[in-house]
């Protein structure tokens, strides 16, 4: 049989005694540690390795000169923090000014803006920014076209432009307006719950409502914003679909394009160059997240906003509400409207042309037609789909098992497996993905053969969505009575029953959540897919991309179409999953 | 099947440092009877069965079930594989399963597996025994207090274990339905000749239904013996104290004994008690007595004649239906005392308080001290 009870235990000897006894849970979790810390590890050996991973020519240092010495690189590292500092100052201003005009002020159609300001999160960032490439070209821009027509009307010619997004400010543009679902969702919660008191005092004391605004109210909400702020930072620093479609055609590097481009563009590939970049990107990345996390702690120290069930007083703000309404429609049609009918007007056209009514003649429904003859398409989905599902069902597992070890199995080390599930969220995507690759290219992962296929690419996900999952349900976890448990162990059920037969059915709800999340990114996942594939493993995301590269918009415009439309009934379902189990229910 | 207990220590680490909430504690339970664990709030009684349900392990310190050791220096057993039946405080009803799935359970697991065929007949007779067979279908969330108290009781019992441990089980009961039930389990574990260990602070609890009781406090175990025995017979200021209201007098034993009887000087008058081997005259000494056997009369009768006889004034009189209890004022004492004498007893009158030698209990003065060290 060889499962038994976890037996609560002190000391060595005992803890060996609860290993001994549960030898598939110490399986599965060494699978897990080995998971994390194998393509890390060999990721670091790498970057002191000349030469393909599959063919080294021994150890160098040479890496390390070439990179540091590369003007590129430190090109890169720049606009990497000055894209992410900069777009995330965007981000916050209008996340926090939407957080208070829907939450606090009289703004019209408030319910409704809360639920469409979540839309943003069913567009594939790749998704949104070809949307914005085909809007914003210099030439052919659909936006620029409109622009120019009407300059034209006020006798100002023009031939190209007048915005070119293929620029840095461009991709500051597209990072600033992509973020703010994020922001708004970390900040409006503190929003709703502060202590109305703080306020009105201020009132009482003869403030207006601006200095009120700013002299009371952000200072208190400070630690919420800062969190988010911080957050923002950390997701911008990261960020590569964007950096991807509009950086790389105007020369501009981030670190994340430098490793794809090194590793899958540029002749000949140079994989320790790499390594040394995703080394640098990494420990940048832990670096940011250790601050992150201090600050958090300390953050909770002085915390104005309290349980309270009453809600604020809603501020009138006069007729500034339909400039605040006028504002958020702005922002929508950024953000949603125009990225998505750009697209749609794109994959009924035979090839793209900025829109007019000749263009409109030529309307067809072919291009979807041809998605669905093409041979690979059904694969495509296939793989997609069993990506979604299988990704979201391992990950869910492991960090249910991960999270019933880190809060309630009496082993030591438990606080060290804390973590370790916190690593890679630490390590950006293309990185995570990086390092498998040479995982796989190299002893003994090399000898499984998996290189190139989907387990590979599922290995990929899990890793880059464990420590999400792990968080949720060690909540989860805590939350359930220990005698529950107990009370299976007294019955006669082992540690193994006991997980699956009790703990899980109770803490489903949060399981699903965390699924169904899973399951969306998995869908939209594309930086660890791109750098992964091959000819066996390509996802809807990557085929894509393939079509955009080859030149054929109007073909990528319709699998965008067709993946939006999958997305967004998943993301409301994701929102009303992750509502009901933080207990935030509107 | 027997338990026995033998020198468990047990310390927590906690942030202000480890705290021992088991030093050396040690006794036997025979085959078929009610032992119940009794005393305040962290004296070690749910760390102590715990112990026993294998769900916390002890520093040092055997315990054995019968003639299997299941815990001891080099030996652990873990408490899916100990012939045990757990019923839990908080009662940790399933809320996932009905209430039949709920019984049926620890059917289903590898210890103690029967075949399907026989599953339904156990569960039922499970849940017969706790009057419960006709909800066997509910959902566990739509059971009241007392019915999932019921149901973890037929979940514990329905593997027949040899051993039944309960914790508290009654204790988030209102008073009605506990007495009900204290009754029933009482009834049951009788009638099915199961060896109990049973937890409770609630020293009546422990009264009615123990065959016998341990006085436990610090983590070690003060007195042992039937509820008579605890009750009458408390052998510390503590346990005196613990399982009922008393009242001491202190006092030094003064010279002359015979048959056993000698007499206490108190600054409330000379007592005459039944003195306990090896009290030597001039020791000091602390004579407990119940409040019922105190009787307040409010005439002085033919004084103290055979018994004990002193004098007070009431200051707090309540009526109790068929007796007042009352408090009085005996010198710098407070005494509780019970009288029958209803419509004289009030507050302000001059009363005496009569009593039997044999109704006290002397204990040596420090006695407390000595136990707790
Ligand atoms: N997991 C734990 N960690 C730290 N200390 C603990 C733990 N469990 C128990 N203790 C401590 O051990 C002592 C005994 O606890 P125990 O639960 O056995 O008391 P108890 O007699 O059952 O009390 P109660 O009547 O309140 O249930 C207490 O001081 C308690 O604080
Ligand atoms: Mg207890």
């Amino acid at each position: 049989m060889g499962l038994r009870t976890l037996a609560p235990a002190r000391g060595w000897r005992p803890s060996w005694d609860v290993l001994r006894h549960n030898a598939l849970l110490v399986v599965i979790l060494g699978l897990l540690v080995a998971l994390i810390m194998i393509p890390v590890v060999r990721l670091i050996i790498n970057s002191f390795i000349e030469g393909h991973p599959a063919i080294p020519d021994g150890w160098t240092l040479k890496n390390y000169a070439t990179a540091f010495g590369m003007p590129l690189f430190y090109e890169a590292l720049v606009t990497t923090l000055s894209l992410a500092s900069v777009g995330t100052a965007l981000t916050v201003v209008i996340a926090v000014l939407f957080a208070w005009l829907i939450e606090r002020t009289d703004m019209p159609c408030r319910n409704l803006a809360w639920t469409l300001i979540l839309i943003p999160m069913a567009i594939p960032g790749v998704l949104f920014a070809l949307g914005w490439a085909l809007l914003l070209s210099p030439n052919t821009g659909a936006m620029n076209v409109l622009l120019r027509d009407v300059f034209g009307w006020f006798g100002v010619e023009m031939t190209e432009g007048p915005i070119n997004i293929y620029s840095l400010g461009g991709l500051i543009f597209l990072d600033g307006v992509r973020g703010v679902t994020t922001v708004f969702l970390m900040v409006v919660g503190a929003f709703r719950m502060m202590d109305p008191s703080l306020e009105e005092a201020a009132r009482v004391s003869k403030a207006g409502t601006v200095a009120t605004f700013f002299r009371v109210t952000l200072p208190a909400l400070s630690p919420a914003i800062l969190a988010a702020t911080m957050y923002s930072f950390i997701s911008s620093m990261e960020s590569f679909e964007a950096p991807l479609a509009i950086g790389l055609p105007a020369n501009i590097f981030v670190l994340s394009t430098l490793i794809f481009f090194t590793t899958r563009i540029q002749a000949p590939l140079d994989y320790g160059l790499a390594a040394v970049f995703g080394v640098s990107y990494m420990l940048l990345m832990v670096f940011l997240l250790i601050w992150y996390r201090r600050a958090m702690r300390n953050s909770e120290r002085f915390s104005t906003v309290t349980g309270k069930g009453f809600r604020p007083r809603v501020i009138s703000i006069g007729k500034w509400r339909y400039a605040a309404l006028g504002m958020f429609v702005v922002y929508f049609l950024l953000a949603v409207v125009a990225p998505f009918c750009v697209l749609l007007w794109t994959s009924l056209l035979p090839g793209y042309r900025p829109p007019s009514l000749a263009a409109m003649g030529t309307m067809t429904l072919a291009n979807y037609v041809e998605i669905f003859e093409t041979d690979r398409v059904f694969e495509v989905i296939w793989n997609t789909l069993v990506l979604m599902i299988v990704a979201s069902t391992v990950t869910m597992i492991l960090a249910f098992m991960a999270s019933w070890v880190i809060v309630r199995a009496p082993v030591r080390g438990r606080g060290l497996l804390d973590s370790l599930m916190f690593v890679p969220h630490a390590i950006p995507g293309i990185v995570i993905a990086l390092a498998l690759i040479m995982a796989f290219l190299t002893p003994p992962l090399r000898y499984t053969g998996l290189y190139g296929s989907m387990a590979v690419l599922v290995l990929g996900l899990v890793v880059a969505y464990i420590s999400f999952g792990t968080r949720l349900m060690n909540s989860a976890i805590m939350q359930i009575q220990k005698e529950l448990e107990q009370a299976a162990y007294v019955s006669g059920a082992g540690t193994m029953k006991t997980l699956f037969h009790i703990t899980l059915p109770l803490l489903f709800p949060a399981f699903a959540a965390g699924w169904v999340w899973v399951a969306v990114h998995a869908l939209r996942a594309f930086s660890i897919p791109l750098m992964l594939s091959s000819k066996n493993n390509e996802v809807f995301a990557v085929l894509l991309w393939e079509f955009w590269e080859n030149g054929t918009a109007s073909l990528a415009a319709g699998l965008g179409v067709l993946l939006i439309a999958a997305l967004i009934p998943l993301t409301l379902l994701m929102r009303r999953f992750i509502l009901q189990v933080s207990g935030q229910q509107r | 099947m027997e338990v026995v207990v033998r020198d468990l220590t047990k310390s927590f680490g906690t942030l202000e440092g480890n705290v021992n909430a088991l030093n050396g504690l040690g006794f036997h339970v025979a085959r078929g009877e009610f032992y119940t664990l009794l005393g305040p709030s962290g004296c070690g009684k749910s760390t102590t069965l715990r112990c026993i349900a294998g769900l916390e392990r002890a520093d040092g310190g055997e315990i054995r079930i019968g003639e299997r050791q299941v815990a001891g220096p080099d030996v652990w057993i873990a408490p899916n594989e100990r012939p045990i039946g757990m019923v839990f405080q908080s009662y940790a009803i399933w809320p996932h399963m009905t209430v039949y799935r709920n019984v049926e359970f620890p059917l289903r697991q590898s210890r103690n597996r029967v075949r399907k065929s026989e599953r339904e007949a156990r569960v039922m007779e499970a849940l017969t025994l706790v009057q419960m067979e006709e909800l066997a279908h509910r959902p566990a969330p739509f059971l009241s207090g007392g019915q999932q108290q019921r149901v973890a009781l037929a979940r514990a019992l329905v593997s027949r274990p040899d051993v039944l441990l309960l914790d508290e089980p009654l204790s988030n009961l209102d008073a009605k339905l506990r007495e009900e039930l204290r009754f029933e389990i009482k009834e049951l574990t009788r009638r099915l000749g199961i060896t109990s260990i049973y937890v409770t602070h609630d020293q009546v609890e422990a009264l009615a239904m123990s065959d016998r009781i341990a006085v436990m406090h610090g983590g070690r175990i003060l007195q042992e013996g039937t509820p008579k025995d605890i009750y009458l017979r408390p052998r510390t200021s503590f346990v005196a104290q613990f399982v009922g209201q008393v009242n001491f007098f202190h006092g030094t034993v003064a010279p002359g004994r015979e048959h056993g009887m000698g007499v206490i000087g108190t600054p409330q008058g000379r007592l005459r008690c039944m003195l306990p081997d090896g009290m030597a005259p001039g020791a000091a000494a602390l004579v407990a007595v119940r409040p019922e056997s105190l009787f307040a009369s409010t005439s002085r009768g033919d004084g103290a004649g055979d018994g004990n006889m002193i004098e007070g004034e009431v200051e707090k009189a309540v009526f109790l239906g068929d007796m007042v209890d009352c408090q009085v004022r005996v010198g710098a004492e407070c005494v509780r005392a019970r009288t029958s004498e209803v419509d004289d007893i009030a507050a302000g009158r001059r009363v005496y308080l009569r009593f039997t030698p044999e109704s006290c209990v002397v204990l040596p003065a420090g006695a407390e001290a000595a136990a707790a060290e």
